[in-house]
C-alpha cells in the first residue's frame, strides 16, 4: 500500500530530474511482474505511464475522444502481447511504438474516411446538378460536423501555439518531438520506434526544437 | 597484416534496449549547467519546449484511471498461449494449406465462408469489449519499417485457386501458392482491386487490408475472364526495342585519385546506393536536406565546390550512386499532386558544374535499388484505390505512363492492392531514357540482388496462424531485360537483406517467427522453381535473429534474447540443412563481416542487466570469432565501448575497409544524455584547478559533443587502432582517401585527420 501511495507521486511529475534511478527500477520490477502475467503490477505500471500516453495520444491525435480510444486500445494490445515484453524490449519504447502505430493507423483511416465523403459528397454534388467540383481541399462538407482543415473536433485544452508549432514540423519530426518531449524518451528509444538512426534522431530533434522554439517566442 | 577478405558486410538494424524514463538529447550550445532544476532555466531548446509542454496540465481522464483499465482487461489472459493447437512442427510454409484443405478439398472454388471460425477464433478473448474490435491498417511506410507487436490484425486471404496452383499433399514441402499470373487488361486489375476493396469494406489505400475470405466463383471469375474494353490502355511506346548501342561516352574513366574507399556491398559487383561515395578525388554526399554536395577533398583540406539541390520541382534526394563522370540520384519527386521516385542523371565531367541529363520516374514509394554494369534497379511499392490511379506508371521515352497489363504479374493471394515495381535504366545511355519496367501485384519490403536474380519479400500476417511470413517474388535482370518469374512464401520475418542469399541456383533465407507466442527461428532453403527443399525450423525458441550472413555452403546466424549464441549452419547439402555448432556471447552482433575463411568479425551492441529481468543497451561492442571449425566456433576476442553507437550498428553501408592496410573505420558518437553517464553534481570537477587532468576532465563534462571515428583492426585479436576524436557525435559515415580520412556529418560538413596505424 505504501508502494503504491509512492508510485502515485512518482506519477505526477514529469520533468526528467525527478524520473530518478529509483523509479526506473520501479518500473522495471513492475514490468518482469507484468510480463509474468501479473495484472495488478501491470496495471500499476499503467499507472506510472497513463498520463504520458494520453498525452502523447492528444498532441498527435488532437481529439479526446479518439486520444482515450488510442491509449485504451494500446493498453488493451500490450497485455495482450505481454508475453513478449520478457524480451529484451524496455517498456517505454515497447508501449509507445504500439501507441504511435495505432495514432498513426487512427490518422490514415480518418483521412481515408474524410476522402471518402468527399467523394460521395463531389458525386451527390454532381448528380443533383451539373456544378462540376473541383478536386482538391479546401471545402467544407456541409453537416458533417467536421472542421475543413483538420476533420476533428480540436480539444481546447491544447494551447493553439503548440499545436501551431507542431504543425510546422513534417510528421516524422513531429513524432520525433512528441516522443522526446512528452513520452520522455531517449534518442536510442526514439530510433528504435521509428527505425531511423540514433544520431539522425538526434540532429532532426536538435533543428526541429530549435524552429519550435524560434516560432513560439 | 590481418587478413581481411572482400566478401560482404551485413546490413543490421538498431534494436537497442534502454530503459525508459530518460529524456532525449538537447541542443548542444545552449546546454544549461543545471540538472536538478530545469523549470527556471530555458537555456537548452529541449527545455524550453518540454516546459511549455509539461504547463499543459492535461492528465490522462478518468475514463483512462487504472481501475477502468482492469476492468477492461477483465478475464483476459495476458499471453498470447493457446493460439497455436494445431500447428504442425516442422511444417514449411503453413501459410494456408491446412485451413485450405479443409476448405478446398477439391478446389473447386466453393466459398469458403466458414473460416471466420478460425479467424476470430484466434483472437477473440473472454471478455474483449466491442469498441476495441477495430480494424487496423498501418500506412506503407510504418509497415516496411516497424514490426508491429501485438496489435489487432484481423487479415485473411482472398482464395484465389489459380490455374497452376498446386497443393502438395505432404505438409513438410507444400507451398500454398503457385505461379505468377499475368494480368491480361487493366480492367482485370481493376476488378480485383475493387473485389479487394468490397470485401474489406472500405476503400482500399494502403497498407494491410482486411480481406474477408474469398468467395472463390467470383475472384476466380474476375481473373479467368475475358479482356473486355481497357485492353486498349496498354501503352503504345514499347519500350523493349531499345537501341542497344554503344554508350555516348559519358561514363568515362575514374579521375585519377589515390587509393579510396568504397561502398561496403553484400554481392560483389552489384553496387549498392549510399549517402556517400568518393573517386579519390572527390567526395559526394546527401545531406540531412536530401541534397547533394561535391566536396574536393585534397591531403586532409576539404572544400565544398557544388551541390545538386531541388531544381524548380521538389525533389528529395535519398541517396546516389557514382560512375566515373556520371552521377545518379535516386529520390522523390512530385510534380502537382503526384508523387514519383526518380533516377536522375547528372554530368559531373566539371565537378563545379553538374548538368542534369535525364530523369526517369517510376511510381510508388522507394524500397531500394542496386547497379550492375550501367544499369541501374530501382525497386518501389505503390499502394493504389479503385477510385484513383490503379496501375503503376513509369518513364517510357519522354513520357511517364501507365505500364502495359502484361508486363504486370499476380501474386497468388493477394494480401493488399500494391504493386512491386521494377525498372531497369541505363544510365549509360542517351538523351532518351532506356528502361524497362515491371510490375507484381503484391507489396515489398526488402531486396536481396546478385547480378542475375533480383528478390523481393514482403512481411504478411497470419492471423488464423498467429504468425507472419515473407512472401517472396523473384524477377530475373540481364540489362534491361527484367521479368518476374516466380514466387513462394515461407513463415517468418526476415531481419534484412542479408536474411537472403543465393547460391548455386538456391535460395536461402533466414527468418523469425513465432510458436505458442514465442519467437523461433528458421532458415529455408528453396530451389530453382522457389520450392522449399530443405530446412531447420523452430530453433533458438525465445530469440530473434540479429543478424545473418551466408557465405557459400555455411550461414552464420546470431540469435539474442539475453545472450547472443552465433551458430554456424551446414548448407551443402540443400535438402538437409543442419545446425553444426554455437557459441554463446554477451550482447548482440547486428553486423557480420567475414574475414577470409576462418575468422567472423562482429559489430552490434553490448547489452547490460538492469538487475531486474531486463536489458539495456549500454554501448557498441566488437567481437571476434574464430570460425575455422564449423562445429565449435569460439569467440576470440571481444571490445565495449559504453555509451558509444554507430550508424553501422544500423547498416552495413556505414562500415569502411580498407583491404591494403588492413583496418575497419566506422563512425562513432558518445551519448551524454544517458543518465549513466550523466555525473552527479559532486563528480564535475571544478574548471578552474591546478591540475591539468581536472581542467581536461572539466572540458570533457562541458563538451557532450563526443564523437568521431573508431579505427580497428582484427588480427589474431581485435586491436583499435584510434579513437579519434572529432567533435561530434552527429557523424554518419567516414570514407578513406589514400592516408585521410574523411567524415561527414549530417548537414554535409566534412572533417579529416591523417591516418597514423601502427
Amino acid at each position: 500500500m505504501r508502494a503504491l501511495t509512492w508510485m502515485n507521486e512518482v506519477t505526477d511529475v514529469n520533468t526528467r530530474s525527478e524520473m530518478n534511478s529509483t523509479s526506473r527500477e520501479i518500473t522495471a520490477s513492475l514490468a518482469s511482474k507484468a510480463a509474468k502475467g501479473d495484472r495488478n503490477a501491470f496495471c500499476e505500471l499503467y499507472g506510472l505511464y497513463k498520463d504520458r500516453l494520453y498525452r502523447y495520444a492528444l498532441y498527435k491525435l488532437r481529439d479526446p475522444h479518439m486520444a482515450e480510444d488510442a491509449v485504451s486500445e494500446t493498453v488493451l494490445a500490450a497485455w495482450k502481447g505481454i508475453e513478449k515484453l520478457k524480451s529484451e524490449t524496455a517498456f517505454g519504447t515497447w508501449i509507445y511504438r504500439i501507441l504511435s502505430n495505432r495514432c498513426n493507423t487512427m490518422l490514415a483511416d480518418e483521412i481515408q474516411q474524410r476522402s471518402n465523403l468527399e467523394n460521395i459528397y463531389r458525386e451527390t454534388i454532381a448528380a443533383n446538378a451539373s456544378v462540376t467540383i473541383s478536386s482538391g481541399a479546401g471545402h467544407s462538407i456541409a453537416g458533417s460536423g467536421m472542421s475543413d482543415s483538420t476533420g476533428r473536433n480540436e480539444d481546447p485544452a491544447l494551447s493553439i501555439e503548440l499545436r501551431q508549432a507542431l504543425d510546422m514540423l513534417s510528421d516524422e519530426n513531429r513524432q520525433i518531438v512528441l516522443l522526446s518531449v512528452v513520452a520522455d524518451l531517449n534518442s536510442t528509444e526514439i530510433a528504435e520506434i521509428t527505425g531511423l538512426n540514433a544520431n539522425t534522431v538526434r540532429s532532426r530533434l536538435a533543428r526541429s526544437l530549435a524552429q519550435m522554439r524560434e516560432f513560439l517566442s | 597484416m590481418s587478413e581481411i577478405n572482400k566478401n560482404t558486410d551485413t546490413d543490421a538494424n538498431a534494436n537497442n534496449t534502454v530503459d525508459s524514463n530518460l529524456t532525449a538529447y538537447s541542443e548542444a550550445a545552449e546546454r544549461s549547467g543545471s540538472t536538478s532544476d530545469s523549470a527556471v532555466n530555458y537555456d537548452s531548446d529541449h527545455e524550453y519546449i518540454k516546459s511549455l509542454f509539461d504547463a499543459d496540465g492535461i492528465t490522462a481522464p478518468d475514463s483512462l484511471s487504472e481501475e477502468n483499465i482492469s476492468a477492461l482487461i477483465g478475464d483476459m489472459p495476458g499471453d498470447l498461449t493457446g493460439d497455436m493447437t494445431g500447428e504442425i512442427s516442422g511444417a514449411v510454409s503453413e501459410y494456408m494449406p491446412q485451413e485450405h484443405e479443409a476448405s478446398h478439398p477439391d478446389h473447386s472454388g466453393e466459398p469458403a465462408g466458414n473460416r471466420s471460425g478460425d479467424r476470430s477464433g484466434a483472437d477473440s478473448t473472454a471478455g474483449k469489449p466491442e469498441r476495441v474490435k477495430r480494424r487496423q491498417r498501418i500506412s506503407p511506410a510504418m509497415k516496411r519499417r516497424i514490426m508491429a507487436v501485438a496489435a489487432c490484425f484481423i487479415i485473411a486471404a482472398i482464395s484465389i485457386p489459380l490455374v497452376n496452383a498446386v497443393l502438395t499433399s505432404a505438409p513438410d514441402t507444400s507451398l500454398v501458392d503457385g505461379e505468377l499470373r499475368t494480368f491480361d487488361s487493366y480492367g482485370q486489375i481493376k476488378r480485383l482491386v475493387r473485389s479487394m476493396e468490397k470485401e474489406s469494406g472500405i476503400n482500399a489505400g494502403g497498407g494491410i487490408r482486411i480481406l474477408n475470405l474469398g468467395r472463390d466463383d467470383e475472384t476466380m471469375d474476375i481473373m479467368t475472364e475475358d479482356a473486355v474494353g481497357d485492353a486498349a490502355g496498354e501503352s503504345a511506346a514499347e519500350a523493349e526495342s531499345f537501341d542497344s548501342a554503344v554508350p555516348n561516352g559519358l561514363v568515362s574513366e575514374a579521375p585519377a585519385g589515390e587509393s579510396h574507399s568504397s561502398t561496403y556491398l553484400q554481392v560483389n559487383e552489384v553496387d549498392e546506393a549510399d549517402i556517400v561515395k568518393t573517386d579519390g578525388k572527390y567526395i559526394y554526399y546527401v545531406t540531412d536536406r536530401e541534397e547533394v554536395v561535391i566536396i574536393a577533398a585534397n591531403k586532409g583540406k576539404t572544400r565544398q565546390i557544388a551541390r545538386i539541390g531541388s531544381s524548380g520541382i521538389e525533389n528529395y534526394i535519398h541517396d546516389i550512386y557514382l560512375k566515373g563522370d556520371t552521377l545518379v540520384t535516386i529520390g522523390r519527386t512530385y510534380s502537382g499532386d503526384e508523387g514519383s521516385t526518380a533516377i536522375v542523371t547528372y554530368d559531373i565531367s566539371d565537378r563545379s558544374r553538374p548538368e542534369m541529363i535525364r530523369e526517369f520516374r517510376q511510381s510508388g514509394e522507394i524500397v531500394s535499388s542496386r547497379m550492375v554494369g550501367s544499369c541501374v534497379y530501382l525497386v518501389t511499392t505503390e499502394y493504389v484505390r479503385s477510385s484513383g490511379s490503379i496501375i503503376p506508371k513509369c518513364t517510357v521515352g519522354t513520357d511517364y505512363t501507365d505500364i502495359p497489363a502484361r508486363d504486370i504479374r499476380c501474386m497468388p493471394e493477394p494480401q493488399s492492392p500494391s504493386y512491386v515495381i521494377l525498372s531497369s535504366v541505363d544510365i549509360a545511355s542517351g538523351e532518351t531514357v532506356n528502361s524497362k519496367t515491371c510490375a507484381v501485384f503484391g507489396a515489398t519490403d526488402s531486396i536481396y540482388c546478385n547480378d542475375h536474380n533480383l528478390y523481393t519479400a514482403s512481411s504478411e500476417y497470419n492471423p488464423g496462424k498467429n504468425s507472419w511470413y515473407t512472401r517472396i517474388s523473384r524477377a530475373s535482370i540481364d540489362g534491361l531485360k527484367i521479368s518476374f518469374n516466380a514466387t513462394a512464401t515461407v513463415r517468418g520475418n526476415i531481419l534484412n537483406q542479408f536474411s537472403m542469399d543465393e547460391y548455386k541456383g538456391y535460395f536461402r533465407i533466414a527468418t523469425t517467427s513465432q510458436r505458442d507466442g514465442m519467437d523461433v527461428n528458421n532458415l529455408f532453403v528453396l530451389d530453382e522453381k522457389l520450392r522449399v527443399t530443405g530446412e531447420i525450423s523452430g530453433f533458438a525458441r525465445n530469440e530473434s535473429i540479429k543478424s545473418v550472413r551466408f557465405m557459400g555452403d555455411t550461414a552464420y546466424v546470431i540469435t539474442y534474447r539475453a545472450i547472443d549464441p552465433l551458430f554456424v549452419i551446414d548448407l551443402s547439402r540443400a535438402d538437409d540443412p543442419r545446425i553444426l555448432g554455437e557459441v554463446k556471447i554477451d550482447g548482440f552482433s547486428s553486423l557480420l563481416v567475414p574475414i577470409g575463411r576462418n575468422k567472423l568479425l562482429g559489430i552490434g551492441y553490448a547489452t547490460g542487466d538492469n538487475g531486474y529481468g531486463g536489458e539495456y543497451a549500454a554501448g557498441l561492442k566488437l567481437a571476434l570469432f574464430d570460425i575455422s571449425d564449423p562445429a565449435e566456433p569460439k569467440v576470440i576476442d571481444s571490445k565495449e565501448f559504453e555509451n558509444m553507437d554507430s550508424p553501422a550498428q544500423n547498416t552495413h553501408l556505414a562500415l569502411t575497409v580498407n583491404y591494403e592496410k588492413g583496418y575497419y573505420a566506422i563512425p562513432y558518437g558518445i551519448d551524454h544524455y544517458d543518465d549513466f553517464a550523466v555525473a552527479e553534481p559532486d563528480d564535475i570537477p571544478i574548471a578552474d584547478s591546478e591540475d591539468p587532468e581536472d581542467s581536461e576532465d572539466a572540458y570533457e563534462a562541458e563538451n557532450q559533443y563526443e564523437g568521431g571515428v573508431l579505427i580497428f583492426s582484427a588480427g589474431d585479436r581485435l586491436e583499435i587502432n584510434d579513437q579519434h576524436k572529432l567533435g561530434t557525435d552527429q557523424l554518419s559515415r567516414c570514407v578513406y582517401i589514400g592516408d585521410y580520412i574523411y567524415a561527414m556529418d549530417h548537414e554535409g560538413n566534412a572533417y579529416s585527420f591523417g591516418l597514423k596505424l601502427r
